[in-house]
């Protein structure tokens, strides 16, 4: 072999072979032919791979670099026009549901000092939400600049005017099914049926937002988790979608609690029960996943999971998916990945985390709703689809779903303050990992990320903030009782690092789409629309089924559904509506303003209803016809009971809410403005979150369409101080990644 | 050292030996699914898989960058230079298996190199012995003679090489069989066995000195004795055909395995 592979004497001469034998054995391993070349089926075959990798990248690169002139004359010549942007790069840090009066309390006791930086080197404003003030509503008109009448979106929930059952306001999803499906848009094999069409699904949402307006003038715009958007925008940029974004069995979140306690009752919100069988410490059950629609019968998908419990060790390990995972009771495990077999080399995706609740007498495991895997999505999460993946690729594995922290688990007590705090805290980090990925690859153009835990945690913890609130037994001794403030210096840090990574030209924005206040007292508007004849039962009905099920259409003439207003059961709208449009719907529309605002809650002594708006006053455009007749100006305090919302009708029209969900913002808009923070002073001292699209716009150089309701907060001959950006950075106080 | 290769000559003589009767592709296979059975433990306790999992993740994210930003020059040199970084780390993170497998591997492969790696004489074809003397060895010309069995003729007498140290006679094939050719050098004796035949046989093509290295890589005979004025002993075998200097048995056995590894993988908990 000397002659054909190496010559290993006139490598190591003599006998210092002897002595050098270990480096001597790395180098012959590496040196001796055959075994260089097979270092191993894994090895190798990642060698081959990578050589494969690197090649198939060296010549993307080289046809992206040969084609780019060309891609870019032929932009040149479709661009609709040169703007002349005043900005690089424009940043929209959005905190869901950031307070102005819990900001400005801290800022003035120091406890925030990036806000209060910014606002110094800058400005801030309180910010204008929308009516209503809720999410869908508010992050819809900052992408588009348009009120409510012209964007479509209302509410969480609108209402199907055919069988008055609710509907998700932002998005349609039209099964093969529902459009009717034939022989020929299903291929039969075997028990196998595979379907030639995909599900439609659409977004609701009109009006173009900013983005898209941006795109067509090729300025690149990353949108991350800004609500509504599902399904994404198309547009010149890249997006990862939102609120409404379902979980993988199409629910808005569905957690399950696996149990050996024997009850009957079911969760109010969000949540299953599976009872756990077995016993001497091993619990075999399954996992449902979605319908399975290659089978006949679209039986659920299933993936068996077993629980073994340890109590000497005080560990279970829960075996799921070929995976084990070891659980102490009250720890909540890392993402897990889930993929259900559906068919033949098809798997549907999901990720969920898990947590022991219990394991001294009775058993319980709690599984986080199935969020659609953002590796492998099945349904489109993202612009382009691949952005998901690549979002995975670079933060690692995150919540997909639309209301990703489980408060349905805390409301319900299957879970506890701690963990859902580190659910939001995880999800938080995750996002700012995305956000900073993006952030760093922007060289010009505009960044928004939406960071939901603020809002969240605020809805879950304000029992702690106030005396006196019903959900707030225990409070002094609560370990999480400072968990808002606590949350407040936590958006502190994150502002710090955002602006520690400002360079020259950049714009910075923080906003909030609203504020938040109190959720003491729950108001069941139907209940009261029943209680004075306007809307009646079915003969023997109780009116305590959901869905509003029990109501006779044929006698009612307005009732509510969702969080935000109210419907008159319109003749030609509604499918059995019995109000005249015109002056008959006016007058009654006049007639309940006048009774319900000012709505005293005479059990609490204080006004429960401000003001009652109504729509064709208040809103102007061409999807006015789908708004609720009436909105609700609730006093703070108080909002929509959970029965209202869910379509229940009996019940006192003023009740205590006594819920771990305790603050809210579907009150009178004006009481819960959002806040703005801006790294540069702007030329509006009244600014509203619908201004921000035409501001984006304008800092771009481009017009804002004339249907737009928000105006560019600066001045067109604002001249921006490009240094600005980098003295923001140097303002960051305390900022470490 | 000599008795680890004597026992493992006697395994892989009789492992050998079972798989004869075989296609040699088949014979490889059996040895592939063997090799990929004996590596994937290996590779499951020394393989760092979650560092390997980064470094893919930031392949793939490289590559979605190029496609990503395909419009701006920067940021594809910047996904290119991404994918570059990390796949360089990720085949760092090949480096301690392939160490550490490089410790059974290479006696394995030595052993299958002189099973599969030559081709054997054939009756009527000649080739050369050498007898290398070792550097200490005074530069005048040995007393020497040799001895040949029946099947196999000495064409030539020895020719003597000062300046390589080096004796070497011209051997004919006459007939299938194993032989053992014998110098004698000062009076004492040394072997050196030759193989005429087609089939599958150990063949080796040196007998190496005592050293460790040189057992190591030429296992295929006992080595000389300790007192032996030999540096080594050689017999030109035809090698057999190779690709990129690596033998073509390496590269079937490469191919073969890679099924295998997929297939075991899952078993071992290795993902790549």
């Amino acid at each position: 072999m000397a002659e054909h592979g190496i010559t290993v004497q006139a490598l190591f001469p003599g006998r210092a072979i002897a002595r050098a034998w270990p480096l001597a054995i790395a180098l012959a391993a590496c040196l001796a032919a055959p075994a260089a070349a097979y270092i191993g089926p894994g090895a190798g075959f990642a060698m081959a791979t990578s050589i494969g990798v690197v090649f198939f990248t060296v010549i993307i690169a080289i046809v992206a670099v040969l084609t780019w002139p060309f891609r870019m004359v032929w932009r040149w010549i479709r661009r609709p026009s040169k703007p002349r942007a005043r900005v690089r790069r424009l940043i929209f840090l959005g905190l869901d549901g950031q307070d102005p009066r819990l900001t400005e309390k801290w800022m003035a006791d120091g406890k925030l000092p990036n806000f209060e930086k910014l606002a110094e080197l800058g400005c801030y404003h309180r910010l204008h939400s929308t009516y209503p003030s809720i999410s869908p509503v508010a992050w819809s008109s900052f992408a588009t600049g348009v009120q409510p009448a012209k964007h479509n979106i209302f509410d969480f929930l609108s209402r199907d005017r055919r069988s008055y059952l609710p509907l998700i306001s932002s998005t349609s999803i039209e099964t093969v099914e529902r459009r009717g499906a034939t022989l020929l848009k299903k291929l039969r094999l075997g028990r196998y049926r595979f379907p030639t069409e995909k599900a439609q699904i659409r977004l609701l949402r009109k009006a173009k937002p900013y983005w898209t307006i941006l795109g067509e003038h090729y300025i690149w715009s990353t949108v991350l988790r800004v609500p509504i958007t599902f399904p994404p925008d198309r547009f010149y940029g890249a997006q990862l979608g939102a609120m409404s974004i379902p979980d993988l069995l199409g629910t808005q979140g569905t957690f399950v609690l696996f149990t050996t306690r024997e009850t009957d009752a079911e969760f109010k919100e969000g949540g299953t029960r599976v009872a756990l069988a077995g016993g001497e410490g091993r619990y075999e059950t399954t996992i449902q996943g979605p319908e399975n629609a290659f089978l006949e019968g679209e039986p659920p998908l299933e993936l068996p999971l077993t629980i073994t419990v340890d109590r000497q060790a005080g560990v279970a390990t829960v075996e799921l998916d070929g995976e084990a995972i070891t659980l102490r009771p009250g720890e909540l495990s890392d993402w897990v990945s889930l993929e259900f077999p559906a068919a033949p080399t098809v798997k549907v995706s999901a990720l969920a985390r898990l947590q022991i609740t219990e394991m001294d007498e009775h058993v319980s495991l709690y599984l986080t709703p199935l969020n659609i895997a953002p590796e492998n999505p099945a349904m489109p999460i993202s612009h382009p689809g691949y952005y998901a993946n690549y979002l995975a690729k670079k933060v690692g594995p995150y919540a997909t779903l639309g209301l990703a922290e489980d408060t349905w688990a805390l409301n319900e007590d299957v879970t506890d303050d701690a963990t859902f705090l580190k659910q939001s805290y995880d999800i938080d980090r995750e996002r700012e990992g995305m956000f900073f990925a993006a952030l760093d690859r922007l060289q010009k153009g505009s960044l928004v990320c939406v960071f939901d835990g603020t809002d969240r945690i605020q809805h879950m913890f304000w029992r702690y903030l106030e005396d006196g609130h019903p959900a707030g037994h225990g409070k002094e001794d609560a370990e999480h009782k400072n968990a808002i403030e606590e949350l407040y210096q936590h958006n502190d840090a994150l502002l710090g690092r955002t602006m520690k990574k400002l360079r020259k030209g950049d714009l910075l924005f923080v906003v909030s789409d609203h504020g938040f206040t109190s959720f003491r007292r729950g108001v069941n508007i139907n209940a009261w629309l029943l209680a004075n004849g306007y809307l009646h039962l079915k003969d023997g009905a109780e009116g305590s089924s959901e869905w509003l099920t029990d109501v006779d259409w044929s006698r009612t003439r307005a009732y509510s559904l969702g969080l935000a207003g109210m419907y008159l059961n319109l003749e030609g709208r509604e499918s059995q509506g019995i109000v005249k449009p015109g002056a008959e719907a006016q007058a009654l529309r006049d007639e309940l303003v006048a009774k319900l605002s000012g709505l005293v809650d005479d059990e609490a002594g204080e006004i429960g209803i401000t003001e009652l708006f109504d729509t064709a006053k208040l809103y102007e455009g061409p999807y006015l016809d789908n708004a609720p007749d009436l909105l609700f100006g609730f006093n703070s305090g108080y909002r929509t009971s959970w029965d209202c919302a869910t379509g229940v009708v009996t019940g006192p029209v003023f009740e205590d809410n006594a819920k771990a969900w305790s603050g809210d913002h579907c009150v009178d808009p004006r009481q819960v403005p959002g806040v703005m923070f801006c790294n540069y002073p702007i030329d509006d001292d009244d600014p509203a979150l619908m201004d921000m699209a035409p501001t984006a716009l304008e800092l771009f150089g481009i017009e804002p369409p004339a249907h737009m309701d928000g105006k560019p907060l600066f001045g067109s001959q604002t001249e921006f101080d490009p240094q600005r950006g980098s003295a923001t950075a140097s303002a960051a106080i305390g900022a470490t990644s | 050292m000599e008795t680890f290769n004597a026992l493992l000559r006697s395994a892989f003589d009789a492992l050998l030996g079972v798989l004869a009767g075989l296609p040699e592709w088949v014979a490889l296979a059996v040895l592939a699914m063997l090799v990929t059975l004996l590596i994937l433990p290996v590779i499951r306790w020394t393989f760092n898989h979650s560092l390997a999992e980064r470094f893919k993740r930031g392949i793939y994210s490289g590559l979605f960058e190029i496609r990503l930003f395909n419009d701006r020059l920067g940021a594809t040199f910047r996904g290119l230079f991404d994918v570059l970084r990390s796949t360089v780390a990720y085949m760092g993170a090949w480096l301690l298996p392939l160490v550490v497998m490089s410790i059974p591997m290479l006696p394995i492969f030595a052993h299958l190199h002189f099973h599969y790696g030559y081709s054997g004489l054939e009756p009527g074809s000649s080739t050369v012995l050498k007898a290398e003397f070792a550097a200490d060895r005074e530069a005048a010309k040995p007393e020497v003679s040799i001895v040949a069995p029946a099947g196999l003729s000495v064409d030539t007498p020895a020719l003597w090489i000062p300046a390589q140290r080096e004796l070497s006679w011209r051997l004919s094939a006459v007939e299938p069989g194993d032989y053992v050719v014998e110098i004698e050098i000062d009076g004492e004796r040394y072997d050196k066995t030759v193989v005429v035949s087609e089939g599958s046989a150990r063949r080796s093509p040196l007998r190496p000195a005592r050293g460790f290295l040189d057992q190591l890589i030429y296992p295929a005979e006992p080595p000389l004795p300790a007192a032996s004025p030999l540096a080594k002993i050689t017999l030109d075998y035809p090698e057999r055909s190779s690709f990129l200097f690596v033998p073509g048995w390496c590269w079937l056995l490469i191919a073969l395995s890679i099924p295998f590894f997929l297939l075991f993988k899952g078993w071992f908990g290795v993902e790549l």
